[in-house]
């Protein structure tokens, strides 16, 4: 008798918290939100199209072993900083905060230390980008920008994050993790070249401090037809009647007012101007992904397709197609795709109408490139300022095969930054 | 009493109301899965297979990782062929044709493994450790090898060992094929699943109704020929049989972009002699 007094009392309080757990977390749960507005994509684009963690990665590795010596490791049979990014996704219970800003002597300690995987993005990304390749796992973090990982090959409980700009170093504390998948990485078959990782005017580079031997090769172009963009970026708006005018080389597509499409046949390059009102952010975060997004609108595979350089000032993002991990750079300097943000009411797309798709055997020898050292000093004495030269690096050069339109020759080479453009070495030489 | 009362409909009540909200937080739960992982649209788009009477075993749809790869094609064989011992050994236009003396007995069951046994004889078979017997392709008659390339198989007229039997299980000649110098022109790229595969086929109306998908293998198949280098790309091979048929279609998906190979003029040549075999 007295338990049954009990009984509704209790049973009634119990169901009264299940339902006040259950409201806080459907209120809580993004998906009540997301999951109508969100339309089911086509099945097709999304296996075509690489995911934004595929574009927005590292693209260098860094080696420094327990001895202190570095080595660019480089793609053989696998793709080098895919197999390390695979070990990175599952971090546990991760805390960051602020090692160091303003010096260089520690951040080149902490960059170069024994036993060390340094993953590098060419230019900074914010802490959102970045968190894409780690699993998800820094979504808690402040939104610093950053430009490289270290990731120690002996302590299982650090990483460290870098910022080139500020000299800034970021430590990230994270529950002991096993270091097995990293070490094997290590053993893996892929090629290596001796480096440093200094300073040069006053900015952090890898300096490559031997010869290198790097393989030419040629490619099978992929080449879309012109109806596909038109179709892609054009006809989205009620189909609207797309008119079409032409002259000599160039082919302007438009529709009645915002959007306008042009195909230089002679430079093969497409240009993709939209006038419709934007957002126009201008944090790092939404440019990469509005950019992305742009990419995708475009519908090309991106099928080794990197981002290179994001340019704060103009808005410009810029990616380029990798092989064997190093960026191919065309005649004009130009990459594959870049996107602009120019006002709320202009973006802009430029991209390359042939794009390296299948690698054909080349029965050239591999080509030896000086050290960087010795690069810098030739340029000095042909009477290009050191000052003036913001970057260096190694990269393939886009040149037409000779005997097919289909095939493409990619030519290794030293590509620098001078004077706001990249050019090749060899061109710089040739120039005086 | 009363009190009591009121203690019970407030009860059934929250109770009603819990129900209800666990209804919404599963129905949340699934659509956010559904979100997240494409698995589910796959999974839908095998089941309209299945409805327009395809029939369809379970799919995996696990990704791998796969190369491009090339190999030459020479006359290595014709230079090597004088080392082999109880065989007339012809060479005709890249392919070495020879008959055996004595014809070999094998065994009826599984004749594939007394050849496996004799592969690695150098006088037997040129480069035989190379190559792996092929179920898919080999028939009562016909034992099919094809040459291995970077951990799988080529799928190719020009890399394959065709072994024909008599009808007392005797080997009495064979065809040889050769591509010297396989190698990865690049580093490993992502491919895609099988499910995907079977999808974009379906979904090019290149799988007509009441058929039945008798086997999928990845596989290498020739992309195409420069000169005497030929340039391989990882591709799902998917067979397709009409029901109550024996007749079967081999149909081709590009594993790293899945668009489908069509017939080229080359292709042609390899996809008669595979159906042929079939």
């Amino acid at each position: 008798m007295k338990f049954s007094k009990y009984l509704i009392p209790i049973a009634l309080t119990i169901a009264v918290i299940v339902s006040l757990t259950l409201s806080m977390v459907l209120w809580t749960n993004p998906a009540n939100y997301r999951s109508k507005q969100s339309p089911e994509q086509n099945s097709q684009t999304e296996t075509m199209i690489k995911p934004k963690r595929y574009v927005y990665t590292p693209i260098q590795a860094v080696y420094t072993n327990n001895a202190g010596k570095q080595h660019i490791l480089v793609n053989q049979l696998v793709n080098v900083v895919s197999e390390l990014k695979r070990t990175i996704r599952d971090y546990q219970k991760p805390k960051i905060s602020r090692y160091s800003s303003g010096s260089k002597e520690t951040y080149f300690k902490i960059a170069n230390q024994p036993g060390s995987v340094m993953l590098s993005y060419p230019t900074p990304v914010s802490m959102k980008i970045l968190n894409l390749n780690v699993g998800n796992r820094f979504k808690k973090f402040p939104n610093y920008t950053v430009n490289r990982i270290i990731l120690p090959t002996n302590d299982s409980t650090k990483i460290y994050l870098l910022n080139d700009q500020g000299f800034k170093v970021y430590q990230v504390k994270v529950s002991k993790h096993s270091l097995k998948a990293l070490n094997k990485v290590l053993t893996m078959d892929m090629r290596t070249i001796p480096a440093s990782f200094k300073l040069f005017n006053n900015q952090p580079l890898v300096y490559v401090n031997t010869t290198v031997q790097m393989q030419p090769y040629k490619y099978l172009i992929d080449r879309q037809s012109e109806d596909y963009y038109v179709s892609r970026l054009l006809t989205d708006d009620d189909s609207q009647s797309v008119n079409a005018k032409r002259r000599k080389n160039v082919v302007i597509y438009g529709d009645q007012s915002s959007l306008q499409l042009l195909f230089n046949s002679k430079t093969r390059m497409g240009r993709f101007s939209d006038y419709r009102p934007n957002k126009n952010k201008k944090n790092i975060t939404s440019v990469l992904t509005n950019s992305y997004n742009k990419l995708s609108d475009l519908g090309l595979s991106l099928d080794n397709v990197r981002f290179f350089d994001y340019d704060t000032q103009t808005r410009t993002v810029m990616y380029r197609t990798f092989v064997q991990g190093f960026p191919i750079f065309r005649t004009n300097g130009f990459g594959t795709i870049s996107t602009r943000t120019i006002n709320s009411s202009a973006q802009r797309m430029d991209f390359s109408l042939d794009n390296p798709e299948v690698p054909i055997p080349s029965k050239k020898g591999y080509l030896t490139l000086p050290a960087t050292e010795v690069v810098l000093k030739r340029l000095a004495d042909h009477g290009y300022k050191r000052q003036a030269i913001k970057k260096i690096q190694l990269g393939y050069g886009w040149k037409k095969d000779s005997t097919s339109p289909l095939l493409v020759d990619l030519n290794p080479d030293w590509y620098v930054y001078y004077k706001g453009r990249w050019h090749s070495y060899t061109e710089m030489m040739n120039q005086y | 009493m009363n009190f009591r009362r009121i203690e019970i409909i407030f009860l059934v009540t929250f109770i009603a109301i819990d129900i209800f909200l666990f209804g919404m937080f599963e129905k949340n739960n699934d659509l956010q899965t559904e979100n997240v992982s494409q698995g589910d649209s796959n999974s839908k788009i095998v089941k309209e297979m299945r409805n327009d009477q395809i029939k369809v075993d379970d799919v995996s749809n696990k990704k791998g990782f796969a190369y491009y790869i090339s190999g030459t094609q020479n006359d290595v064989l014709r230079n090597q062929m004088g080392q082999l011992v109880n065989q007339t050994p012809r060479y005709i236009d890249h392919e070495l044709e020879s008959e055996f003396k004595e014809p070999i007995t094998v065994s009826k069951d599984a004749p594939q493994k007394t050849v496996n046994r004799m592969l690695s004889d150098p006088t037997f078979i040129l480069f035989g450790d190379q190559y792996t017997y092929n179920k898919e392709l080999s028939t009562a008659r016909n034992l099919v090898y094809s040459q291995k390339a970077m951990g799988s198989l080529m799928y190719s007229s020009e890399a394959q060992i065709k072994f024909t039997l008599n009808t007392n299980y005797q080997i009495v000649s064979y065809t040889q094929t050769y591509l010297q110098g396989i190698r990865s022109l690049r580093e490993k790229s992502e491919t895609i699943s099988e499910t995907r595969a079977l999808i974009w086929l379906y979904q090019y109306n290149e799988i007509p109704n009441n058929t039945k998908v008798a086997w999928t293998r990845l596989g290498y198949t020739k992309l195409l020929s420069i000169d005497n280098d030929r340039v391989f790309i990882p591709t799902w091979i998917i067979a397709i049989k009409p029901q109550n048929s024996t007749q079967t279609q081999i149909k081709r998906i590009n594993a790293f972009t899945g668009g489908i190979i069509k017939e080229t003029d080359e292709n042609l040549k390899n996809s008669q002699s595979s159906s042929e075999i079939n």
